[in-house]
């Protein structure tokens, strides 16, 4: 798998599920994923369990830093439609100390690189909160293009927010020379 | 539920061989999110597996002059925290194409989601090619929300997918009968 500059992205492993626990239940960062409430790393290990069957239409890998070799997040493809030829991508940097300094970008740039040139997809698309500003500047440094917005769409907080819909073809990824 | 045209009933596992017949139809899966066959069999468990939920439900369409079915509708995915749903659906009749059955039987089912369910928001995905949908859709007061640029393969060309969403007091305001 080509790796990024800052980054790379390995297959999950049983010893990362206790890990991956704290970050899916930190509300710091379960508030940019969905609501879900507490759940048990056994929870989570059933979730892992499920990700290795080959038949699921989700692959998720998880981001290293490539200068200290720690898991830092997790970048995964779902929904892949084989048809259409189109998959939504969902990244998480659960490691804070790794939050806006470029590690969340490297790995989406490897991702996309991977669902382009090895999985022969053609599109690449994501739904991300209207509040969640860092991540859209983010994949709009990427490549990603505004489809649309999902009005009230989700409640989080006491309030209703909006989903932003954002999209990237193929060509689009593959112009943009990175 | 009653609409003006229409009338809307629980599906019932004797409906399978309806819907089976519409599922397979290829102006009809045309606009559907299917590509392989559809059976029986998957069709009688799809049946089961929603009547058995409450967090989706299906609706037989029915003229309500001659108690004939002619299509469903359905609203799914729902979530109940966000109070949305996703909403579908199908005039498998032909004959009653364009002549008003479809936008009454979406009202109804419209007016079921937001007074009945207490839904805050109704949202849908169609394709670029089927504006009869989006026509539909937008009579109902549905507000085109977004394109999702060459998300659908089908007839060997890639075409967008069109998503539009209605929240409760945009359907309040006009009472299901937008000017």
């Amino acid at each position: 798998m080509k790796t990024g500059e800052l980054v790379r992205l390995r297959a999950l492993e049983r010893d990362d599920v206790a890990r991956m626990h704290g970050w899916f239940n930190d509300p710091e960062i379960t508030r940019f994923l969905g609501y879900s409430f507490p759940f048990s790393v056994d929870a989570e290990m059933q979730w892992y369990d499920n990700l290795q069957d080959p038949k699921k239409r989700d692959k998720v890998l998880g981001i290293v830093d490539r200068e200290t070799g720690t898991h830092i997040g997790n970048v995964g493809l779902h929904n892949i439609d084989w048809v259409s030829a189109h998959a939504e991508v969902g990244i998480t940097i659960g490691d804070k100390r790794y939050w806006s300094r470029g590690y969340g970008s490297d790995a989406m740039d490897v991702i996309l690189s991977y669902a382009f040139s090895k999985m022969n997809l053609h599109r690449v698309y994501l739904r991300v909160y209207d509040f969640n500003v860092r991540a859209i500047r983010s994949y709009e440094k990427c490549g990603f293009v505004r489809e649309g917005v999902q009005r009230d769409d989700y409640y989080c907080d006491g309030a209703y927010h909006d989903t932003v819909i954002m999209g990237i073809l193929r060509e689009e990824f593959l112009n943009t020379g990175t | 539920m009653e609409g003006v045209l229409t009338r809307l009933r629980g599906v019932e596992e004797s409906d399978a061989p309806l819907l089976h017949a519409w599922d397979n139809d290829p102006e009809i899966r045309a606009a559907l999110d299917v590509v392989f066959p559809v059976t029986i069999s998957s069709t009688t468990e799809y049946i089961r597996e929603i009547t058995g939920s409450r967090d989706g439900v299906l609706f037989i369409v029915s003229d309500r002059e001659t108690e004939a079915p002619i299509g469903f509708t359905t609203l799914y995915d729902i979530d109940w925290i966000a109070r949305k749903a996703e909403f579908g659906i199908i005039i498998g009749d032909k004959r009653y194409w364009s002549r008003g059955y479809g936008t009454d039987a979406a009202l109804a089912t419209l007016s079921f989601a937001f007074e009945d369910l207490g839904l805050h928001r109704v949202y849908l995905s169609t394709y670029s090619y089927h504006p009869r949908a989006i026509r539909v859709c937008e009579k109902c007061g549905f507000v085109r929300e977004g394109v999702m640029r060459k998300a659908r393969y089908h007839h060997g060309a890639y075409h967008d997918v069109v998503l539009m969403g209605i929240l409760y007091d945009e359907f309040a305001a006009h009472r299901g009968r937008p000017p």
